[in-house]
């Protein structure tokens, strides 16, 4: 069940209505069977998964505290977590990739349980929590099926931290008319996202993507850039409307994206893109590969460059692997991490050149400045986007390597459609950075607040109306949902 | 609870508007000229004076110029038109065709073991039900029934479509490029194929393939036989054709389908009344005669049109 289709719309109605029905303490159980139910539409298989998972880390929750925070059982309780990520997800890729073909072992058949990388990660999250004393072991099954299965995160996230989510489990969640209200104008700007901008153009995408061979030059960078957008459009309009719905039932989630394309460096995009996802690696991940590198190398240089830049370029590497490894058990999203990695790498060592070319130009104190390095930015994501897409690598390096050249109308004419499509692609962009432009300087809901009734009123018409006519309602299924 | 009713309220605000809006376009919707409206419209003009009645898929949409054959003819043909919808068609108009000579059925590779309900196109059967009055052959699935599309046009055409056909009706069309012989001027346009290639022969015949189905075999039989029966009884003659095909298309065909569709029509044919005519590997269509792998182009049409026409003069079935 989507989050995009009519049968999901109806069931939230029926599911609020009951929620705000029951008094607070049954809320709790009723939003439990919700999650439960939610779920289930997807799949007797993954609420196994789910309802293992959570048995897993409740047990390991408590053993780490019982055992005085024993490494062992807290490095078992993470691979019995990771077990099922690897299963359901790496299995087949690595006996097919890089076990000997001589060597038969069998294949896992079963489709990867929807939102499992995002709930493994927030389960893990809830271990090395537990063994870094930040939260204690909850006592109450229950309480840990709320955080884990809580449905408007559960698909594609954002993903949560125990000490930020787990608490408001226990707050009474009133009935209030002004949190209700700003859920639902959340929820339409995700819709808004979704359903007119990203399903329009996947259609044009998925043209390229998945034919490109028969595209050259403009046709396929108009491609590469439209799946920027897409892509965009599709992950932040479903976490706008997991934001929302949580809103309306009275729960405060983090943030996932903030403006990523207005990042002025590839590192400044990893603090605006997939925020929950990105902050999970650098405190899990990063930071301590990164600090045990220091710790080894005792702040000495090795092979004459210093401690600190062997932390950083082996921590990137190893994050980065493993945040293309995330996303799926493909060489593409592989070359993905390697890309930003490389980025990543690249800015670091070059960052005192660049900023003397940036003085030479002149461009340092410029207002061009900004706009130079946010678009540069954006073509390097662009650039990395193609490999993220592609449906397989020697179609990303086609790709890549006839992005330029054959500059004519027909080939563009091909991606679009129609010209009619041109006009409404180019107006909801127009539309989507008038409202980035907003956002850039206040939240939408205070930019709402201040306006006079006739206009606040005007805009909600407008955003109804709009995905009204230009929506797809054939229900496309999320890009992230699959990861 | 005073909460709760100003949240209500507010989104009655939203609701209503919607509902009319929703309304609005679904009236405008109902007023766009479709393929199918537009043939009945013209279908019904002059029923009572057509002479040759030609029926079958998009081959015989595309492939038969009705002003060639007679003047007074008619092409009741569409896009993926089945036995069942070719038969009910026929039997729906059969009393008012008072003038009605000749029916030409055209019969395609796949044509009797298809049945439109199964295909990717079944949301014709709403159209069929809506300007024809003629039921589906079987009752509409769970998914048709609560499906939204199965009974507003403003959903199944998009709003979208709806919005720029009525700022500009030339934005917004469908399926109406016919002529008043209700024959496809689409084809017209497009002269040329130079795109036809053995793997795009390959990819439609997967796709005619994908819609072959065992068990419908003995339904369109039933079909035939029943159409048959009136035309012998009505002294009406009826020719099954089969358009020519491109060598693209031909190549990958199942000769067991093929061999098993030839000796089921060949069943019917008496050479008196009922007569067969198959085309389908004549070598005197060029490529550039195709419009895509198996269907003429408007060069290819008039082309196809004048051999009928001068083979069914031959045999004296037209005069």
């Amino acid at each position: 069940m989507q989050f995009n289709s009519i049968i999901f719309f109806l069931s939230l109605a029926v599911f609020i209505f009951l929620y705000f029905l029951v008094k607070n303490k049954q809320k709790k159980i009723v939003l439990l069977v919700g999650n439960l139910l939610f779920y289930l539409s997807f799949g007797i298989q993954g609420l196994v998964v789910i309802i293992s998972i959570l048995v897993i880390i409740y047990f390991f929750g408590i053993v780490i505290e019982r055992s005085n925070y024993n490494k062992l059982v807290f490095v078992l309780g993470i691979i019995s977590v990771l077990i099922f990520l690897i299963l359901f997800k790496y299995y087949n890729f690595l006996i097919s990739n890089i076990f000997d073909s001589s060597i038969i072992l069998p294949v896992i058949k079963s489709s990867v349980p929807i939102g499992l990388s995002f709930y493994t990660f927030s389960s893990l999250s809830y271990i090395i929590e537990v063994y870094r004393k930040r939260v204690h072991a909850e006592k109450s099954i229950f309480s840990l099926a709320q955080f884990i299965t809580f449905f408007p995160l559960i698909v594609s996230g954002p993903i949560e931290r125990p000490y930020n989510l787990l608490p408001q489990f226990n707050d009474n969640k009133d009935f209030d008319y002004e949190r209700i209200k700003s859920g639902l104008i959340i929820i339409t700007l995700g819709f808004f996202k979704k359903i007119v901008i990203a399903d329009r153009l996947a259609f044009m995408v998925d043209k390229v993507f998945n034919n490109p061979i028969e595209y050259r030059g403009v046709a396929l960078l108009i491609g590469a850039v439209l799946f920027s957008i897409q892509i965009y459009c599709d992950f932040s309009g479903y976490t706008d409307i997991a934001i929302g719905i949580a809103k309306i039932l009275g729960y405060k989630v983090s943030e996932n994206f903030n403006l990523p394309y207005y990042s002025k460096s590839i590192k400044e995009f990893w603090t605006r893109w997939h925020i929950t996802l990105s902050s999970w690696l650098r405190d899990y991940i990063f930071l301590p590969i990164a600090y045990s590198i220091t710790r080894k190398l005792k702040n000495k240089p090795f092979l004459s460059i210093k401690s600190e830049k062997w932390s950083y370029f082996i921590g990137i590497s190893i994050t980065m692997f493993i945040c293309g490894l995330w996303h799926g058990a493909d060489w593409t999203f592989i070359v993905w991490g390697a890309l930003h990695a490389f980025f990543l790498i690249f800015a670091f060592i070059t960052k005192r050149f660049r900023k003397k070319i940036f003085k030479v130009v002149g461009l340092e104190k410029s207002v061009i400045n900004g706009f130079v390095k946010i678009s540069f930015t954006f073509i390097l994501i662009t650039f990395a986007w193609i490999f993220f897409r592609a449906n397989n690598l020697s179609d990303a390096l086609y790709i890549t390597t006839n992005l330029f050249g054959n500059f004519n109308a027909l080939s563009i004419m091909k991606v679009f459609s129609s010209r009619n499509n041109v006009y409404i692609v180019v107006s909801l962009i127009i539309i989507l950075e008038s409202i980035h432009f907003i956002q850039r300087k206040e939240s939408i809901l205070v930019f709402l607040n201040k306006r006079p009734v006739w206009q606040r009123w005007g805009i909600y018409y407008f955003f109804v109306f709009v995905i009204l006519i230009f929506g797809r309602f054939d229900v496309a299924s999320f890009i992230y949902a699959k990861f | 609870m005073k909460e709760q009713i100003r949240l209500y309220k507010k989104l009655l605000y939203i609701i209503i508007p919607v509902i009319i809006l929703v309304m609005l376009f679904e009236a405008e919707a109902r007023n766009v000229q479709n393929g199918f409206s537009l043939k009945k419209s013209l279908l019904e003009k002059n029923i009572e004076n057509i002479d040759v009645l030609i029926l079958g898929s998009s081959h015989a949409y595309h492939g038969i110029d009705p002003e060639v054959i007679s003047s007074k003819s008619f092409n009741l043909a569409y896009y993926i038109q089945d036995l069942y919808y070719d038969y009910m068609l026929f039997d729906k108009y059969k009393g008012k065709l008072k003038n009605l000579k000749c029916v030409i059925l055209s019969i395609s590779y796949f044509s009797l073991w298809f049945d439109l309900s199964e295909s990717i196109e079944k949301w014709k059967k709403f159209f069929y039900k809506e300007y024809f009055g003629i039921n589906p052959k079987s009752n509409l699935s769970f998914s048709e029934i609560i499906d939204v599309k199965s009974y507003s046009f403003a959903f199944f055409y998009g709003f979208e479509n709806v919005f720029l056909g009525t700022i500009n009706p030339k934005l917004f069309t469908f399926g109406c490029k016919m002529n008043s012989y209700g024959w496809n001027i689409d084809t017209v346009n497009c002269m040329d194929s130079t795109e036809l290639s053995f793997v795009k022969g390959k990819e439609r015949l997967d796709f005619t393939n994908s819609m072959i189905n065992n068990d419908n075999y003995n339904g369109n039989i039933k079909l035939i036989s029943e159409l048959t029966k009136y035309t012998n009884d009505n002294h009406i003659k009826l020719i099954f054709v089969t358009t020519p095909v491109s060598y693209v298309y031909k190549y990958y065909i199942d000769r067991n389908y093929y061999n098993a569709f030839q000796d089921g029509i060949n069943e019917f044919v008496d050479n008196k009344n009922i007569f067969y005519f198959n085309y389908f590997s004549d070598k005197r269509f060029t490529i550039n005669e195709y419009y895509d792998c198996d269907h003429l182009n408007g060069k290819g049409a008039i082309k196809f049109s004048r051999i009928l026409k001068d083979t069914l003069e031959s045999l004296k079935i037209l005069k």
